[in-house]
């Protein structure tokens, strides 16, 4: 079995990875959690939709490119994947193992990869047309609780952090977009636009959570998931829109990272079986989420993910220039 | 002569030869039915070789003996297959055929063979005329309004409904005979120039590709050449009703229909076609579009329903208004199962009653939807096996269920109920979220005949406003994506 996927179907999947990713990272995920986060996703999506542009126009092939993406996008879905275990464990499954959390999660991601890299893009797709019905469900059932001054100040922190979560996020988008490096068919139209689409959605989910939510609360993780999905002055049974969204969310951004980082490997070792690949991701993803220091690794390895990526880009253009790339056919 | 080797022959010359051929063939010693009825015309030596019942004895009787008989004097030689057909001969569908097998093969479905001595060839004469059902209203897609005719066991009368629907010279039935052991004939019926090609071909290769020895109609030839035999939902609609199969043929799909099988196959389809009913084309397009919303609706409750509960009584009751859970808990109260037990039991007890209901005699059959509902119910909540509730979640999910056109449909996702309950009871709400996620993917990597099953959502694809929804008549111009015509439109 080959790993494979169509254009539209990635950029499907890497539309809702992005914003899902993004509002994760913003959310729940940065230790302080200010109100310019918005801005953040806004400047993280314009640092990265110039490199995304390169890397769907041109999808370099090299090992040079493929292996630390793909190993980027591993290490990300782990991230993912613990966020996700962490918020079943929070929701009602605290005195479970995480194992045992874990690996659910890992096997349908598994059965995703399976069903191909087109089905998990067109799972993508769908969600992109349920989510908005959500998010509508959300705001209407808590459209009394939102309180806008709280959005104020505008800048929070100021514009370093502003800048400095805007890095954050670009680290973000690029593992949440790898999948768009994959696509091999002819209709192939370089587009960043997933990305700042996807930057934008985040910034306005953002926008409504911080006016359900003041954002100076701050706390640990698990405090951040508990502003998130069960924000205290809405009542509880209104949350359940809301706890569907993060957590179908989480899962298609999981299978979106880890399709990535499976093809990835799969086109490192050509001669591995699709289907082994993506376990091998899978039982990699799971083991590294096991490491307890990782979440906490997650915020800082994204600033170096971007720049890593963004280098072995450019390198990877350059020994294109020898022949390395496969520059896209044009689509009509 | 070994049996294989007399079925590959050709008929010889010498007309005792050959009955004698087709009597061993046709264990015409022992088989009471198989009949071999000599005549002579203009001096020369005939046979009619027919099985009796299968063939119509008034036909055969008015049209090839009196036929016979009445030109018995008269000189008609050289006598072969040929000229027997063009002059004596009343009957209008006749062939001539030498190969043993091809003889067999149709005396077997009720033709007849006219052996000619000194001639290689038989006229085989289109006699069929055995007991058949009559066109009926149909039994399992009932509807309000609308053609009230359903598809019969014979594949010829089945054809001819069809027809019948679709009132021109582009419909084509072609007949693959498929079994290498025991024939079944399968009509392949489609639109030429508004079906694609491509699947069409596709369809008629994997109907041509079956080597299965016996093949016990459509329903085996569906799992035969389905593209996903493991998955649950069916990739073809299955329809008795001929207006339903002729609408899929004027969208473009393939119909196809078999011996002894009341009802018809199309594809490719989408899971939205699944969702359909003929009701839905002769009502008014708002009601139509309700409709469709309502078993949208159904079909959603019927999945998620039991997992939810089980989900959300297990792990998250603060999700749950406090008025409601005050209910569920004092319902619960004397209960001594889990809850999970609890739902199994019902729906066990459910599937029980709906399977018995479906198998009893009609007459009892009502009588036992009163038993199960009332009596079994009501002593089951008196017992405190079950709570009240859960009669409640249960029969509104059943319910859901039977808003479900497509019998096969509705089975699959029976099963997928089960699968989110399973999820939802081991893992709440995450186990469910991860259940439909797991069968979104799944539907997303299902294909019928190479058409993805949830087109025309994903992939996006421009069609006709009458696959999810279903808008006015006069704004479903575009052709079916899937048609020769809807193809050309997207190119």
């Amino acid at each position: 079995m080959t790993l494979l996927i169509s254009h539209r179907p990635a950029r499907a999947a890497a539309l809702a990875a992005v914003a899902a990713r993004l509002f994760q990272g913003l959310v729940v995920d940065a230790p302080t959690t200010q109100n310019g986060a918005w801005l953040s996703a806004l400047i993280g999506g314009m640092l990265a939709a110039p490199w995304m542009f390169v890397i769907s126009k041109y999808r370099p092939r090299g090992a040079l490119f493929i292996a630390p993406l793909g190993l980027y996008a591993l290490v990300d879905s782990a991230c993912v994947l613990a966020a996700v275990t962490r918020s079943a464990g929070y929701l009602a499954l605290d005195r479970s193992a995480s194992l045992v959390l874990l690996i659910p999660a890992g096997l349908a991601a598994l059965w995703c990869m399976w069903r191909n890299g087109d089905a998990v893009g067109y799972a993508a797709m769908i969600w992109t047309r349920i989510a908005p019905a959500l998010l509508l469900g959300v705001a209407l059932l808590q459209w009394r609780y939102f309180r806008p001054e709280w959005l104020r100040p505008v800048l929070g922190a100021g514009w370093p952090s502003i800048i400095e979560g805007g890095v954050r996020c670009a680290g973000w988008i690029v593992a949440a977009f790898a999948i768009m490096a994959l696509p091999e068919d002819e209709e192939c139209v370089s587009s960043f636009l997933p990305v700042l689409l996807g930057a934008g959605i985040a910034a306005g989910l953002t926008l409504l959570q911080f006016m359900l939510v003041p954002t100076q609360l701050g706390g640990g993780w698990l405090n951040r998931l508990d502003a998130l999905l069960c924000n205290g002055r809405t009542p509880l049974y209104l949350q359940l829109p809301m706890i569907v969204l993060w957590f179908a969310g989480l899962f298609h951004l999981l299978a979106c990272e880890l399709f990535a980082a499976s093809a990835c490997l799969q086109r490192l070792l050509t001669k591995l079986d699709g289907k082994l690949c993506a376990l091998l991701a899978v039982a990699e993803a799971i083991a590294l989420s096991r490491v307890g220091v990782l979440s906490a690794y997650g915020i800082a390895l994204s600033r170096w993910g971007f720049a890593a990526i963004g280098t072995t880009t450019l390198l990877s253009m350059l020994a294109g220039k020898k022949g390395g790339k496969i520059p896209c056919a044009k689509s009509d | 002569m070994p049996e294989r080797e007399a079925l590959r022959s050709e008929l010889s010359t010498d007309l005792n030869e050959n009955v004698n051929a087709l009597r061993a063939l046709l264990n015409a010693g022992v088989n009471a039915d198989a009949q071999f009825r000599p005549l002579r015309l203009s001096g020369i030596d005939l046979c009619v070789v027919y099985i009796e019942g299968m063939a119509d004895d008034k036909k055969l009787s008015d049209f090839v003996l009196r036929a016979c008989n009445e030109r018995a004097q008269v000189d008609v030689a050289p006598l072969d297959a040929q000229t027997l057909m063009r002059d004596v001969l009343e009957i209008a569908q006749c062939e001539a055929e030498s190969r043993v097998e091809a003889i067999l093969e149709k005396v077997a479905t009720g033709m007849s063979a006219v052996l000619v001595d000194g001639c290689g060839e038989a006229a085989l004469l289109e006699t069929r005329g055995y007991p058949a059902r009559q066109v009926n209203r149909t039994t399992n897609e009932s509807v309000v309004i609308g053609a009230q005719e359903g598809f019969v066991e014979s594949l010829r009368t089945n054809m001819t409904l069809l027809r019948r629907y679709v009132p021109s010279y582009r419909l084509v039935t072609e007949c693959i005979s498929v079994g290498t052991s025991v024939p079944c004939h399968v009509a392949l019926c489609y639109l030429a120039g508004i079906a694609d090609g491509a699947i069409v071909d596709a369809v008629r290769r994997r109907v041509k590709a079956i080597d299965a020895k016996t093949v016990q109609g459509l329903g085996a030839v569906q799992q035969l050449i389905e593209d996903s035999p493991w998955a649950l939902l069916p990739q073809m609609l299955q329809t008795e009703r001929p207006d339903r199969a002729a609408s899929c043929v004027m969208d473009g799909q393939v119909v196809l229909l078999a011996d002894n099988s009341p009802y018809a196959l199309a594809a490719p389809i989408t899971l939205f076609h699944q969702l359909h009913a003929s009701d839905d084309s002769f009502a008014r397009w708002q009601y139509g579009t309700f409709l469709r919303l309502i078993r949208i609706s159904g079909m959603l409750i019927s999945v998620f329903l039991p997992g939810l509960y089980i989900a959300l009584t297990d792990y998250h009751m603060h999700l749950l208004p406090l008025s409601l859970l005050g209910s569920i808990a004092e319902a619960r109260a004397n209960v001594p199962f889990p809850i999970l037990a609890e739902i199994l039991i019902m729906e066990f007890s459910f599937y029980l009653i709906n399977e018995a209901g479906t198998r009893m005699p009609q007459q009892i059959g009502s009588a036992l939807g009163i038993v199960g509902a009332l009596i079994l119910g009501q002593a089951a909540v008196s017992a405190s096996i079950i709570s009240p509730i859960l009669i409640i979640i249960v029969a509104i999910t059943g319910l859901g269920n039977y808003a479900i056109p497509d019998y096969g449909f509705g089975i699959g996702l029976v099963i997928c109920r089960l699968f989110v309950i399973a999820c939802g009871a081991a893992l709440g709400l995450y186990g469910v979220c991860l259940a439909a996620f797991v069968m979104l993917v799944s539907l997303c990597g299902m294909k019928s005949l190479g058409i993805p099953y949830l087109a025309p959502i994903a992939p996006m694809r421009a069609h006709n406003p009458d696959i999810l929804l279903r808008l006015p008549v006069w704004m479903q111009k575009r052709p079916m994506f899937f048609s020769a015509k809807g193809k050309r439109a997207v190119r």
